[in-house]
């Protein structure tokens, strides 16, 4: 257990209808995504004591709204927020929240429209840190996300294969996942011909934006026997953030902040690196999911491109990264589907996916400025 | 000369805190903070030191040169008046007067194929409006050539 604190499980997930121009509202993808997470299961309405929201400022819908939209009337404890490290961001918040005593049943959920490829608009001015960067043409995600591939690239020796094997890798997850958008399979030659966007990122390498809500529901050890599946345990976590801001100006690249709140997971467990079987490693941009190898110990700094290219986080791998197909091919869910899919494992329920015997798994997400981790165990 | 429909290059909203910078590079200069008392510059322009959180901070000028920490070569226009000049180099410059110390900007008078990691590059003009210059940077050493406004 991380620290002191009742011990967490958790005993749902599920999402909303997924996909490009879904049609449907942010609340109504809301509602889909609970009512998915409640139905996985067994958990009623009057269950719920807590809720906790994480969503982009301009697709954010306060907690206290969704309880209000979901009929939970007497919540004990809401969180919204609009920073942080995507779906972690409030899965964090929940757990801490079960931990604590300060709700026993905890929904927390991650919504978003699909956002394409957009800029700043034209005739605006950049305000605050924004003006060191768009004038210059800079300070898009795919961007920074393309400075730290070259950054991986030059200091470790590494070529875009390192990356491209992850991505075929999770291709092959997606194809035997009837719930990914994208399944055909793909070799490292397709990924090498693909388009770049800020080179050395090319288009493979990025998360697929969808209209999505993921929802996962977090509770006590105690309580988690009143629900219908084998309960997930979540064992530690932490955030991480770092000294500078902005993601362009991480003081270095192939470390960042994501090392610091791996260590932090790592010190409030007896479980260690190598006892993890499973891991979900945040792919907006692939050359997150490749620090996430190493900021977690999975293997040695600078040695993720081997690691991938042994074949260990394929499917029969030992530890399989992504086994849904990773957000690149289920779409940006933002980091529900690293815990979702884990959570699965644990369960033993992947079907042709499945790790086979994984009783420890990690999600975790985002790079740089702010991210977070979750070490979870099956018993 | 700009119509009504030439998209114009994104400009910065300048305020209290930002305004000295863009003061200095009207004047060809590189200022950024510089803390009193614990003697380290900071970028981007902050009410307060981070390392020791005084705010007894004052412009100083920096000599303009660095090393490229890391690049990217946009092949994607995110804003309607970089679309013709692609594709451009962006680059993260690792400036001389500090470890650490960063700039990100774009570099000029290189080819995306010239640019390398470690390369050293030193700063150059760009006059955008009356109000606007734009710190650029260039191989190091190597001859002005004129960049486009
Ligand atoms: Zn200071």
């Amino acid at each position: 257990m991380s620290g002191a604190g009742r011990r967490v499980a958790i005993v749902g997930v599920g999402y909303s209808t997924v996909g490009r121009d879904t049609g449907l509202s942010l609340k109504q993808l809301i509602a889909q995504g609970a009512a998915a997470a409640m139905a996985d299961g067994g958990v009623e309405q009057a269950d719920i004591d807590g809720v906790a929201m994480h969503a982009f400022p301009q697709h954010f819908v306060p907690a206290y709204e969704c309880g209000a939209l979901l009929g939970l009337p007497s919540l004990k404890w809401t969180s919204g927020s609009i920073e942080g490290p995507a779906f972690l961001s409030a899965g964090i918040h929940a757990a801490a929240a079960v931990a604590s005593g300060t709700a026993d049943v905890v929904l927390a959920l991650r919504p978003m429209l699909r956002l394409g490829a957009t800029g700043p608009t034209p005739g605006a001015r950049a305000a605050g840190g924004r003006q060191f960067l768009e004038p210059f043409g800079a300070g898009r995600p795919a961007q920074w996300a393309g400075m730290i591939k070259q950054r991986m690239m030059s200091e470790f020796g590494w070529g875009e294969e390192a990356f491209g094997r992850q991505m075929v890798a999770q291709r092959e997850f997606a194809a035997m996942n009837p719930d990914a958008l994208l399944r055909n399979r793909i070799t490292l030659d397709d990924y090498m011909n693909t388009r770049y966007v800020a080179k050395p990122l090319r288009l493979l390498d990025c998360d697929y934006p969808v209209d999505s809500c993921g929802a996962v529901i977090f509770t006590t050890e105690e309580r988690a026997r009143d629900f219908k599946q084998k309960p997930v345990f979540v064992e530690s976590w932490s955030f991480g953030t770092s000294g500078e801001s902005d993601f362009e100006l991480a003081e270095d690249m192939t470390r960042t902040s994501s090392f610091d709140a791996a260590a932090a997971m790592w010190a409030r467990t007896s479980l260690t690196p190598q006892d993890v079987q499973v891991a979900g490693l945040y792919d907006g941009f692939s050359p997150i999911t490749l620090n996430w190898m190493e900021a977690l110990g999975l293997c040695g700094r600078g040695e993720a491109s081997d690691f991938v290219a042994e074949g260990n986080t394929s499917l029969g791998g030992r530890v399989p990264v992504n086994c849904d197909g990773g957000a690149t091919n289920v779409g940006r869910v933002h980091g529900v589907n690293h815990v979702a899919e884990v959570v699965r494992q644990l369960r033993g329920t992947s079907g042709d996916r499945q790790r086979p015997d994984a009783k420890v798994g990690v999600a975790a997400n985002s790079i740089a400025a702010f991210t977070a981790c979750m070490l979870m165990s099956a018993e | 000369m700009t119509t009504e429909t030439a998209p114009v290059r994104p400009l910065p909203l300048i305020d209290d805190e930002t305004r000295f910078f863009w003061d200095g590079t009207r004047e060809h200069r590189l200022l950024m903070q510089y803390c009193a008392d614990c003697k380290r510059y900071h970028h981007y322009p902050r009410p307060v030191c981070p390392g020791c959180l005084s705010s007894d901070m004052a412009p100083e000028e920096l000599s303009g040169r660095g090393r490229v920490y890391t690049y990217t070569i946009a092949e994607q226009a995110f804003h309607p008046f970089f679309a013709d000049r692609l594709p451009y180099v962006l680059v993260v410059v690792d400036l001389e007067e500090q470890p650490g110390l960063r700039f990100v900007s774009e570099l000029v008078q290189c080819s995306p194929e010239e640019v390398s990691v470690g390369m050293p590059v030193e700063v150059v003009w760009e006059d955008v409006t009356e109000e606007v210059t734009l710190p650029l940077f260039k191989p190091a050493g190597s001859a002005d050539r004129a960049v486009q406004a």
